[in-house]
């Protein structure tokens, strides 16, 4: 085992021993397990040659040899669009992905393999800091650092403009809360990289879960076209929110790219307060007039669902949009579908007025231990619902939010 | 004809879709839009003229006269473009100065910029203290109660995420600093003398001369600043489309920095320097505002200092320990535990308890730790200097928004009239230590 920092700006010999210039650099091509080094960049008076890996007899910290009849010389200048360790990796930020973790590159594990140097992991203790700045004897311990393997991370957040060769495969298949995580500890222009790079739904749920102050900012540095993606994947009234914090223009631009459909019905939510009643709930909600069947009832749902809203339960209202009872989608389940929804919903039905504020509703809520309440207006007709996943942020502890990453600013 | 029940089960299911409504903003937050609006550039700005740079202004005025207001408008102009050239690295980037000083340049220069800054931002953090301790003395309260108090409040507002509200009150309450605009008109400057202390440079070789022109400089031009500011860009997401915006954003505050402080050297020099008074202490500082407030100038420039330490207080040591921990890769982030961001908390605390510490030394002359990191970081400036110019030159990174010639003129102006000075004054120190030249 070596690491990079060890091999770099040491001497490359021939086969004769002679010096022909400074090893600069590692190229690897990035979607292989424990990537190969491909090529050794060779730097001479002349410039880069990127020496192709058979050329190569080995690399080791007191330097590097190439095989006989290679000659750093003949061999081209490395191409841009592969991935240079040093250059690329050494030092960026990457994603670990077990520790849901922004980790900084302080040195990268090679391991011989046969005839192949492979990269092994990546290094971010204090010891690999030690190492680049040639004190690493300095460290008391003798205990070879702890790595991060490189199956467990992704190096797509250092890329840049390379990145589209390695599409943030390993940071796509995390959970949303932990995407959401890694995301919050970038900056907002490397998050927005990060929302526009993985899939709309992924990118979305993972939105929701940012910090607060930290939606907007992100919303703002991403691409438009992306961001309206986004929003549309969103739950409207999340959807509501972040647009309220970002610069009205802004959010006028977004709204104009967005389907006109979701976009009237976020621009409907925005008219009401954040931390009220209106400003939690969802207007997506199912509706039936009472002569109707469960089964005109299922139809409703499937729809609603079809468009992509969550739906958790079927309001019964009259020709006014007054709130007579609901069925939960279990009722909808077990009864058979002829049965008018008269007979099956349940009357006691828990409402809030649509100017309450949010800490009425989330006091509702946890005393009565509901998983939604109805939101009516000044006229008692039913204008959305606020579920107990739109309010918990209301009642979680203080500690559990996460609160803005950068105090500054 | 079909029954009612039928025609109501015709009638398809309706999704709800809510009504609109006006949004009433609660009357503080109207108020606030203006003071959210504000850019980075323009806070850097006000915050400026902070303790040091009060001292730093009423020195230069107190002592020379009218004779470096063409440092001032120089180190303005130096200034807005360095401002200009952050923000621009931080919209185009996407990243702080400390973050790119680490990817491009590695460990070794990176822990060469974090001491440095460090070393920079600490001095001015003791600074910031000495300025709380003279403001609260003139009101007759003890530093060993107001100086810890202050350290303490200023953890707790940093710990529980608050304190952004008490800075827009901070920033609102800085307009007193418009007293030292209305006071220069009422002392009655010679404004001959000061048309000519803008347009003509003078320089005397000698060691309080030097020192004071130095920190001039290092007051107005800070390390600081520049990577407060591109922080503070980079946390608004704007993104290359916005690169005027952030620029003008940074000559805004550079401009009101420059107003400010040419009124402090303007009512100093025509009120304590015109009448030969001296300006050794906090108090003797304060009589410049007498003009204006009479008996009561101390107690104007007390709320003032008190006001601008703060303002700085609340800013500094955040994002010193926020650069540190970026550049080496260590969990930074108010919303972790003590345990989980052990460095970040460690760094934060460790300066604010050192600043308030060196304020307590019984007999430490308060306008001496006040002046001092205008020096220090006049001398320290072109380090982080020569390596933001290297960074925003880099096509790699910038692409086409690399410094154009003008700018890297005026910066490398800066950065060699810094080293030049900065050698000078070592030599013409050594020199009058050994009592070889006279000072």
């Amino acid at each position: 085992m070596s690491f990079l920092s060890q091999v770099r700006g040491r001497p490359v010999f021939d086969a004769d021993g002679a010096r022909v210039g400074t090893l600069r650099d590692l190229l690897i091509t990035g979607d292989a397990p424990y990537p190969p080094v491909t090529a050794v960049v060779v730097g001479d008076d002349a410039g880069l040659h990127a020496v192709p890996w058979s050329g190569v007899a080995s690399v080791t910290p007191r330097g590097a040899a190439l095989k006989r009849s290679c000659r750093a010389a003949s061999f081209p200048p490395p191409a841009d669009d592969v991935i240079w360790l040093a250059r690329d990796v050494l030092d960026k930020q990457i994603v670990n992905t077990t520790g849901a973790r922004l980790v900084r590159v302080n040195d990268v594990a090679l391991a011989q393999l046969d005839s192949e140097l492979r990269v092994a992991g990546v290094d971010n203790s204090t010891q690999g800091l030690l190492r680049r700045i040639r004190l690493g004897r300095l460290v008391l311990s003798r205990a070879a650092p702890r790595l991060i393997d490189w199956e467990q991370v992704d190096i797509s957040p250092a890329l840049g403009e390379i990145r589209l060769r390695v599409p943030y495969d390993r940071l796509q298949r995390m959970h949303p809360a932990d995407i959401a995580e890694v995301v919050s500890q970038m900056s907002p222009a490397e998050a927005a990289d990060v929302l526009e790079a993985i899939d709309d739904e992924t990118a979305a749920r993972a939105m929701a879960e940012l910090p607060e102050e930290h939606k907007a900012a992100v919303l703002t540095a991403m691409e438009p076209e992306e961001a309206a993606d986004v929003l549309e994947e969103m739950d409207p009234d999340e959807a509501a929110d972040v647009l309220g914090d970002v610069r009205e223009e802004r959010a006028e631009e977004l709204m104009a790219l967005m389907e006109p459909a979701a976009a009237d019905e976020v621009r409907n939510l925005m008219a009401y307060d954040e931390d009220t009643a209106g400003g939690l709930m969802n207007t997506s909600v199912v509706t039936v007039p009472q002569g109707v069947t469960l089964a005109d009832a299922i139809a409703a749902v499937r729809r609603a669902s079809g468009e992509g809203h969550e739906i958790s339960q079927v309001y019964v209202v009259d020709a006014d949009d007054h709130v007579l009872g609901h069925i939960s989608l279990a009722a909808l389940l077990v009864n058979p579908p002829g049965v008018s929804v008269k007979a099956v919903m349940q009357s006691d039905i828990y409402t809030v007025r649509i100017d309450d504020t949010d800490e009425e509703v989330a006091r509702m809520l946890v005393h009565y231990g509901l998983l939604s309440v109805a939101v009516v207006d000044a006229e008692d007709r039913l204008m959305g619902e606020v579920t107990i996943a739109d309010a918990i942020d209301l009642f979680a502890p203080r500690a559990w939010r996460t609160r803005p990453r950068r105090a500054h600013a | 004809m079909p029954s009612p029940a039928e025609e109501e089960r015709a009638s398809p299911p309706a999704l709800v879709v809510a009504r609109r409504r006006p949004r009433h903003l609660p009357l503080y937050q109207r108020l606030a839009i203006p003071l959210a609006l504000m850019g980075p550039g323009l806070l850097t700005g006000i915050v400026d003229n902070d303790a040091t740079g009060i001292t730093g202004y009423s020195i230069a005025g107190a002592h020379f006269g009218y004779s470096m207001l063409w440092a001032l408008l120089l180190s303005a102009v130096a200034l807005a473009t360095i401002q200009q050239t952050v923000a621009r690295m931080g919209a185009v980037t996407g990243k702080g100065l400390a973050d790119l000083i680490r990817e491009r340049f590695g460990v070794a220069i990176s822990l060469m910029a974090m001491v440095t800054l460090l070393i920079a931002n600490a001095a001015t953090t003791v600074a910031e203290f000495a300025g709380i301790a003279g403001a609260s003395e003139i009101f007759g309260i003890s530093r060993f109660i107001s100086v810890p108090i202050c350290a303490l409040v200023i953890f707790l507002l940093v710990a529980y995420g608050s304190y952004r509200r008490v800075e827009m009150v901070l920033l609102a309450v800085s307009i007193v600093s418009g007293a030292y605009i209305v006071t220069g008109f009422l002392a009655g400057p010679d404004w001959g003398s000061v048309a000519h202390g803008y347009l003509v440079p003078s320089i005397r070789f000698n060691l309080p001369y030097l020192t004071v022109l130095i920190g001039l400089i290092g007051t107005t031009i800070t390390p600081w600043e520049m990577f407060y500011n591109q922080a503070a860009v980079v946390d608004k997401g704007v993104g290359e489309k916005d690169v005027k915006m952030v620029g003008l954003d940074a000559y805004a505050g550079s401009i009101i920095m420059a107003i400010v402080a040419s009124f402090i050297i303007i009512t100093t020099a025509a009120t304590l320097w015109a009448h030969g008074e001296p300006a050794n202490t906090v108090d003797d500082v304060s009589k410049a505002l007498r003009p204006l407030a009479g008996s009561f100038a101390s107690e104007l420039f007390a709320i003032g200092l008190l006001n601008a330490s703060l303002m700085a207080m609340a800013v500094l040591p955040l994002s010193t320990a926020y650069a540190v921990c970026e550049a080496f890769g260590w969990e930074r982030s108010v919303n972790r535990g003590v345990r989980e961001a052990p460095a970040f908390f460690g760094l934060f605390g460790a300066i604010l308890v050192a600043g308030a510490l060196a304020v307590l030394v019984p007999g430490v002359p308060l306008i001496f730790l006040m002046f001092l990191p205008n020096v220090v970081g006049g001398i320290l400036l072109p380090v982080i200097l020569i390596l933001a110019l290297r960074l925003v030159n880099d096509r790699r990174l910038m692409g086409q928004f690399v410094n154009s010639r003008r700018q890297n003129v005026i910066a490398s102006t800066i950065v060699a009239v810094l080293i030049i000075l900065s050698t000078i004054y070592m030599v013409v120190a050594i020199l009058s230590l050994f009592g070889w030249v006279q000072t």
